[in-house]
């Protein structure tokens, strides 16, 4: 279970809602998400491209472009302290020591012209403001092997383009870990890789958060990675989170009808006729929210209520949430 | 499983077209080197198949395994650096005016990503009609037809005056398919077609993908990274490693019983997860040899849970060890 009794959450996000001002109208991002991360647990968020997935993420380290970014309201309290109160210097110094992120492309996440041992010295100077070369050199060959990098006394020389896709991503992975951080966040952290690399670059996050009891968020548009290496899932679409689970129960009983859409598709099901399982229409343009559900236009299951109110909150079990209304529906109308 | 197969009619592939049919396109022994800082990268090697009227061939392979080398010449693109590829049995680099003509009437592209593969300051029926325009003339180019395409690909009449920026991904691959169908080719080359496309979305191209080639008749290459999509389209599927084939099979059998160490690790890495117990382990471990020096004998033996002495001396061929299933392996059994 998520809930352990009077333990508080290592991370907390209420209401957090990022908006974006753009020509053709405010893209209402994140629209009014909240979830909770205990110690020493992992958080898959998953959504398509535009469900708010990576800008929710970006909002807890408050990396949101400035100006046509805001992040409007909400709290996001680490370690029971707001970090949306904090000053930029004060933000400065938590980011990249207590909470660190795992960029999603490590072709562009890397300086080209700086050799990677030059690049993952750079955390240690300015968090823990070692200047020693030695100690710095030796932290850093350290920090390689740990990710699983072959002879990393002569990789510190190495630049970002002499190393595969499946290194530079160990790579970024060793620098986010440097600082010891209590949280990691990762943003589709094998998107860019081949499958049989995927599979090995899983394994070390999960290996490094057994080994340190870290706390993670992987965001992904991956239903598979997710559930390789997630205790919790929640299921992002067009800024809100409309289903939230342990791992087994959104599996085994997925209630959205965008979640179940979605095992739908990851299992490869198909109907009758030998085609396969489609979610009709288009994910809609977050700058032209209408009110209601978002889902609503595409769902098979939608009713009026849909289309004029976003559904509240239903409580399945203890760790499983939905908000959908034909969910509530059928509970209302059920023996409870 | 296997007597089955052994006893299992002869394959589709020939079966539906009849074994007499004669390929559509055919590739002998056709490789595509390149010079990079005076090293040679063989990106294809030796690849030889066939294609009958109205087949679908999967191509499967990681980053750099040549897959989209191979169709790129395929779409005469690019010259083969050695072996022939015959359409309609000529080969496609002797075609000259009339031939080559029809060789671009009767085949077609859609590429992976629908953001840089479409002309953004053309209206869709620009891009769309280009094709027939080049091909046919203006005049054959009405709006009768434009309007036909865009209903067959599931999209308004309307959209024909729209521009691409106004469209989502998976609405722009919509018109990629409808510009890439609008001569009635034989032969579409769909490099990573869904790829770039959202999880919702795949499925609704799957099936249009499908559909269209149910109706078409025409005869599609399929290449992709995704085993899933692959299966669900194609009747033979190739799968390619630093540029050769290193299994070839009816598209059932290969999933059912695939047999070359590569793919089976291929297959469990994309299969779906199991939530109660996660699976990370796979049977390949390591990262792609450099294709500049490739590993001596068998390319794979570097990652391969079977590899033994005789791997690294002796470069396994394409041996039939099943009815139409071919791999390259010394001990795959």
């Amino acid at each position: 279970m998520t809930q352990m009794s009077g333990q508080p959450a290592l991370l907390e996000v209420k209401n957090l809602r990022t908006y974006f001002r753009t020509r053709a109208g405010v893209a209402k991002a994140v629209d009014g998400v909240s979830f909770s991360l205990q110690q020493g647990r992992t958080l898959g968020i998953v959504g398509e491209s535009g469900s708010g997935k990576s800008v929710t993420m970006m909002s807890i380290v408050r990396l949101i472009a400035k100006p046509a970014g805001r992040i409007e309201s909400g709290e996001i309290l680490f370690e029971g302290k707001d970090l949306l109160k904090l000053t930029d210097e004060e933000m400065r110094r938590i980011r990249g020591d207590q909470i660190a992120v795992v960029t999603q492309d490590p072709m562009t996440s890397l300086n080209p012209v700086y050799s990677i041992g030059n690049q993952l010295e750079e955390p240690l100077r300015l968090h823990q403001g070692i200047k020693t070369k030695s100690v710095l050199r030796d932290k850093v060959i350290a920090g390689l092997r740990r990710v699983g990098i072959p002879a990393p006394e002569m990789r510190v020389r190495s630049y970002p383009h002499q190393m595969s896709g499946g290194q530079r991503q160990r790579v970024v992975t060793a620098m986010a870990l440097e600082c010891h951080p209590s949280l990691l966040l990762c943003d589709e952290p094998t998107t860019a890789l081949d499958v049989t690399v995927q599979m090995q670059v899983l394994r070390l996050l999960r290996e490094i958060q057994r080994e340190q009891r870290l706390s993670m968020i992987i965001v992904s548009h991956d239903l598979a990675v997710i559930a390789r290496v997630c205790d919790d899932v929640a299921v992002m679409y067009a800024g809100r989170i409309v289903e939230k689970a342990g791992l087994v129960s959104l599996f085994e009983n997925p209630s959205h009808p965008y979640t179940k859409a979605l095992m739908r598709s990851l299992n490869g099901e198909t109907d009758g006729k030998g085609r396969l399982h489609a979610i009709e229409g288009q994910p809609p343009d977050v700058r032209q929210i209408k009110r209601g559900c978002p889902f609503a236009p595409r769902c098979r299951e939608a009713m009026d209520i849909c289309t004029s109110e976003f559904p509240p909150e239903v409580v399945l079990s203890p760790n499983h949430t939905t908000s959908c209304w034909a969910v509530s529906a059928k509970i209302g109308s059920g023996p409870r | 499983m296997s007597d089955a197969l052994n006893i299992a009619p002869p394959n589709t592939i020939d079966d539906a077209a009849g074994p007499s049919t004669a390929p559509l396109i055919e590739l002998s022994a056709v490789s595509r080197t390149y010079t990079v800082r005076k090293a040679e990268l063989r990106a294809v090697d030796r690849v030889s198949l066939a294609i009958k009227p109205g087949k679908v061939l999967g191509v499967v392979g990681e980053s750099g395994c040549g897959k989209t080398t191979l169709s790129r010449m395929m779409l005469r693109l690019e010259t083969p650096s050695s072996g022939v590829i015959r359409f309609r049995g000529t080969d496609i680099w002797d075609l000259k005016k009339e031939g080559l003509r029809d060789f671009h009437k009767s085949v077609s592209a859609v590429f992976q990503d629908p953001y840089s593969s479409l002309n953004p300051r053309h209206r869709v029926e620009q891009v769309v009609m280009e094709p027939v325009r080049v091909n046919f003339g203006r005049k054959a180019t009405n709006a009768g037809r434009i309007g036909e395409l865009l209903h067959s690909v599931g999209l308004p009449a309307t959209a024909g005056r729209m521009y691409p920026h106004e469209f989502s991904g998976g609405q722009r691959q919509r018109i990629a398919i409808a510009r890439a169908i609008s001569t009635n080719p034989e032969l579409i080359l769909l490099d990573e077609p869904v790829s770039a496309l959202d999880v919702s979305i795949r499925a609704q191209i799957l099936n249009l993908l499908k559909d269209l080639q149910a109706a078409s008749g025409a005869a599609f290459v399929f290449v992709a990274h995704d085993l899933g999509a692959v299966r669900y389209m194609s009747d033979e599927v190739i799968v390619m490693y630093l540029g050769a084939i290193v299994e070839r099979a009816p598209s059932e059998a290969l999933y059912v019983r695939p047999r070359h160490p590569y793919t089976k690790g291929l297959l469990e890495a994309s299969l779906p997860p199991d939530p109660r117990s996660p699976n990370l382990n796979s049977s390949i471990e390591g990262d792609l040899p450099s294709p500049i020096n490739p590993p001596s004998g068998c390319r794979f033996r570097t990652r391969c849970p079977l590899a033994a002495e005789r791997c690294a001396r002796e470069e396994p061929e394409l041996r039939e060890i099943d009815f139409d299933h071919r791999v390259a392996c010394h001990y795959a059994g």
